[in-house]
């Protein structure tokens, strides 16, 4: 998939912001698996990578390479899926190289508070509610808010890492399953187009700024005046990877279309003939139950 | 006995030594007698390792279970214990799921089985979503039928009046409007020769005379053959789904073998009788709460709901979501969420938003659970001019697991008239929008997407068929890259959608379907070959 889309293989660069946008035709969900395995890259190139903790040897890493927010769904869906991939989930959790942020089964603020408008007082949660529930307030960011705390809570702190600051080498990756999700919890759609776009950049400036960011937003479920956050979230992106659907319908070999746009450039390839690479990649997929088959359509 | 030397009285005679004298019967004599005595060490022997082992088993039980050390994979995916005995009403189905009836098996088969516990499956419909009269209303009223047919536990969340438990005060008109489960197999035989059986009580005036003229062996001959003309949709009598036992349940069942010697599944589903009401003493003993969505105050209000009236509703039907699933029950019960909340999300952009919450809300709550959900929702497009209800719609589609929208028939003559099956029993069509179960990636193998079907009523129950298209339309549509149409049969929703009607979640083309004549070709759905593969075309010699 990374030769037919242009993408740079190896481990995401430092900082480096990748959505995949899909539509209910054509699933992104195989590009945000891809690129989860990506992110954790291969166990033996660790050094840190204490295998499974109940195999024994090895230990656990200190703070996890990658950090997995669910807000659509939940872990065992991605780990299905990417066990089919052939990368054991569970046993990168066991070792501490991935950590689960769960935004999925967190109740809503309305929900605790039935018939209670938006204000900024804070009333007292029942039933059980966990601390990162969200709570419609004038600013409309609190619930984003509880949410980045989980995710720096979960990536260790904010500690800094300075073995290397070479540019390709491995980052910390923080990959969000929807951003939908995020931006369907919060109360108007003025909060989300503020709440995600913040939430977002506050991801981003963990690690000095290292963190890279892997996000699924479905295309069709978002207005498209230009003034969004899926707009916002484009405009901060490094590369654009869009699946959509055929337009003439379904094909016995053919699922749908994926595009890359490499607004940057910093996980693009480099032609072999020194020209530069393309900025737009046209390819075309079919999904099978054992992952995807990815074909560059040429121009 | 076998401490003593003694084995079970039996005596293996001595074999005769002229070989010769020996005729073939006395041969097989002692043949037999030898696997009698050594069929009865075998018990003897079984017998005490049977015993050993239910010693064994019965030791384990007893003993408390060692909790390992806590990991770090118990807070996301905390070790759940499955219940090892089989549940009534359930039954295995791919990627680890346990499947439910929705109570039609025709939807069953378009869903891939059944409704997988811990999903969110949404009804759409183009109707008045406040109505409680509409196909998709039916189509839940089957799904709460079979979960109180079931033993499950079931929650109603209607839009009517209500709040009580099922059967008791204002709750028992709703619950009356439920199907009435079918256990005489006389009544359940009828239905499956619905078709002929009427054109013969017709000719014959007697209903019960086609069964006196054909004998049990033909009869037989008669429905295979017709099971295999309508494929797995349309035809469940004799595949999943279908038939019913004596004791008049149909889960739990163990699978069998038919005719033909493949095994089949557990059958799950149940008959229904949409023309008699169901039987009170059912649904006062089912486990079921009937909930009225708004409060009863709110329902004789003339203004427009505001937005907290709004948000208050969807609170409370998640409060009680909340405890119905958070009830105590035992580890194998089994729960279903029917959800018809009468909010038309095309017309009000916020009531759109708050409906998405609900359900992206429900979803995060029945995930890992042993209870699933069927909504109703409004999928109504191009009413609202706020692109706020026009997204709403797909993001609906994205949070549900499935979408299976009913849509009523086109009021203008068309050319989807020509590709009805029996067009005077078919009320409606039915389109698989969506079906992304956890721990899929992608279209489904099971069901083909956006394809559309249409919707009948057989005298006493509906009925879930395939368009038909003539070979010629079939195999055009199997090329790859044809336009509008795909695969091998099915007819595509881009090619008979109104002109300027475009569904958010749909995708593709738009092409007339041209003239296709009767009834030529139909194609089966589950179970059916790959796509583009012209062998699996009955017709194609």
């Amino acid at each position: 998939m990374d030769e037919a889309l242009g993408i740079r293989a190896g481990p995401l660069p430092r900082g480096v912001h990748a959505l995949v946008e899909d539509e209910i035709a054509a699933g992104g969900g195989f590009v945000l698996a891809h690129l989860l395995a990506r992110a954790l890259g291969r166990r033996d190139e660790d050094p840190h990578d204490g295998g499974v903790e109940e195999g024994g040897g090895g230990h656990r890493r200190a703070s996890p390479r990658v950090c997995l927010v669910c807000a659509e769904q939940d872990f065992a869906h991605h780990a299905r899926v990417m066990g089919k991939l052939g990368r054991n989930l569970r046993a990168d959790v066991s070792s501490g190289a991935l950590a689960v942020v769960d935004a999925l089964t967190t109740p809503f603020a309305w929900c605790a508070n039935p018939g209670r408008a938006s204000g900024p007082s804070r009333a007292k949660m029942t039933g059980g509610v966990e601390a990162h529930t969200r709570r419609a307030d004038a600013s409309g960011l609190d619930g984003a808010r509880d949410l980045f705390r989980d995710i720096a809570r979960a990536l260790g702190g904010d500690h800094d890492d300075d073995d290397d600051d070479d540019d390709t080498a491995g980052a910390v990756v923080v990959v969000f399953d929807s951003l939908n999700a995020l931006a369907d919890g919060e109360p108007t759609a003025a909060d989300a187009d503020r709440a995600v776009p913040s939430l977002l950049a506050s991801v981003s400036s963990l690690r000095r700024g290292s963190t890279a960011i892997v996000a699924l937003a479905h295309r069709d479920a978002c207005p498209t005046d230009g003034r969004g956050w899926l707009d916002a979230a484009r405009r901060r992106a490094d590369v654009v990877v869009s699946c959509r659907a055929l337009t003439t319908g379904h094909a016995a070999d053919v699922h749908g279309r994926v595009s890359a746009e490499h607004r940057t450039g910093r996980m693009a390839t480099t032609a072999t003939n020194g020209s530069a690479a393309p900025r737009r990649v046209d390819a075309r997929f079919r999904l099978t139950e054992l992952g995807p088959k990815v074909t560059r359509v040429h121009a | 006995a076998r401490a003593r030397g003694e084995g079970c009285g039996r005596r293996v005679p001595r074999a005769c030594e002229d070989a010769a004298m020996q005729s073939s019967f006395q041969r097989r004599g002692r043949r037999l007698q030898k696997k009698a005595a050594a069929d009865v060490d075998a018990s003897d022997r079984g017998a005490g390792a049977d015993a050993a082992a239910a010693a064994a088993a019965h030791e384990r039980a007893s003993r408390k279970p060692s909790h390992p050390s806590p990991s770090p994979l118990d807070a996301v995916a905390p070790r759940v214990d499955v219940p090892a005995t089989h549940v009534v009403g359930t039954r295995p189905g791919l990627h680890g799921h346990t499947l439910v009836s929705s109570g039609l098996a025709d939807l069953d088969n378009l869903l891939g089985g059944g409704v997988p516990l811990g999903t969110v499956v949404v009804l759409g419909t183009d109707g008045d979503p406040s109505s409680a009269g509409g196909n998709a209303c039916t189509l839940l009223r089957y799904f709460v039928a079979e979960g109180c047919a079931s033993g499950h536990a079931g929650m109603w969340i209607h839009p009517g009046v209500g709040g009580a438990r099922a059967g008791s005060g204002g709750s028992r008109s709703v619950a009356r409007t439920l199907p009435r489960v079918v256990v005489d197999k006389a009544v359940a035989a009828d239905d499956d020769d619905d078709d002929d059986g009427s054109a013969r009580r017709d000719a014959n005036g007697d209903d019960r005379g086609d069964g006196l003229r054909i004998a049990w062996q033909y009869r037989r001959y008669l429905r295979q053959g017709k099971a295999l003309d309508d494929g797995r949709v349309g035809g469940a009598r004799d595949g999943l789904g279908a038939g019913l036992s004596t004791s008049g349940g149909g889960g739990g069942s163990p699978s069998r073998r038919n005719d033909g010697g493949v095994r089949r599944l557990p059958e799950i589903c149940h008959r229904f009788d949409l023309t008699r009401e169901t039987d009170p003493a059912v649904v006062d003993a089912a486990d079921l709460t009937c909930v009225a969505f708004r409060t009863p105050s709110a329902l004789g209000e003339r203004r427009p709901r505001a937005r907290a009236d709004v948000d208050g509703d969807y609170a409370r039907a998640y409060e009680r979501c909340r405890a119905f699933v958070n009830e105590s029950r035992s580890p194998n019960a089994v729960g279903r969420i029917a959800i018809h909340a009468g909010v038309d999300t095309s017309i009000d952009a916020h009531a759109a938003r708050a409906t998405v919450r609900f359900l992206r809300a429900i979803r995060g709550l029945l995930r890992g659970t042993r209870v699933c959900a069927v909504c109703v929702a409004s999928t109504r497009a191009g009413v609202c001019v706020d692109e706020q209800c026009q997204t709403s719609v797909a993001a609906m589609t994205h949070v549900a697991d499935a979408r299976v929208d009913v849509e009523s028939l086109p009021g203008a003559p068309c050319a989807l008239e020509q590709t009805l099956p029996d067009p005077l029993l078919c009320v409606g069509l039915v389109r698989v929008v969506k079906i992304a179960f956890p721990g899929v990636v992608g279209a489904s193998p099971l069901t083909r997407m956006d394809r559309t079907y249409a919707l009948q009523l057989r005298r006493r129950r509906l009925a879930i068929a395939p368009l038909q298209l003539s070979p010629a339309d079939a195999r055009a549509g199997d090329r790859p890259g044809a336009t509008g149409v795909g695969g091998a049969g099915g007819v595509r929703t881009s090619n008979l959608a109104s002109s300027g009607r475009r569904d958010a979640g749909g995708g593709g083309g738009r092409r007339d379907a041209g003239s296709t004549g009767k009834k030529l070709a139909s194609v089966g759905l589950c179970g059916s070959g790959p796509a583009g593969d012209p062998r699996n075309d009955p017709l194609d010699f």
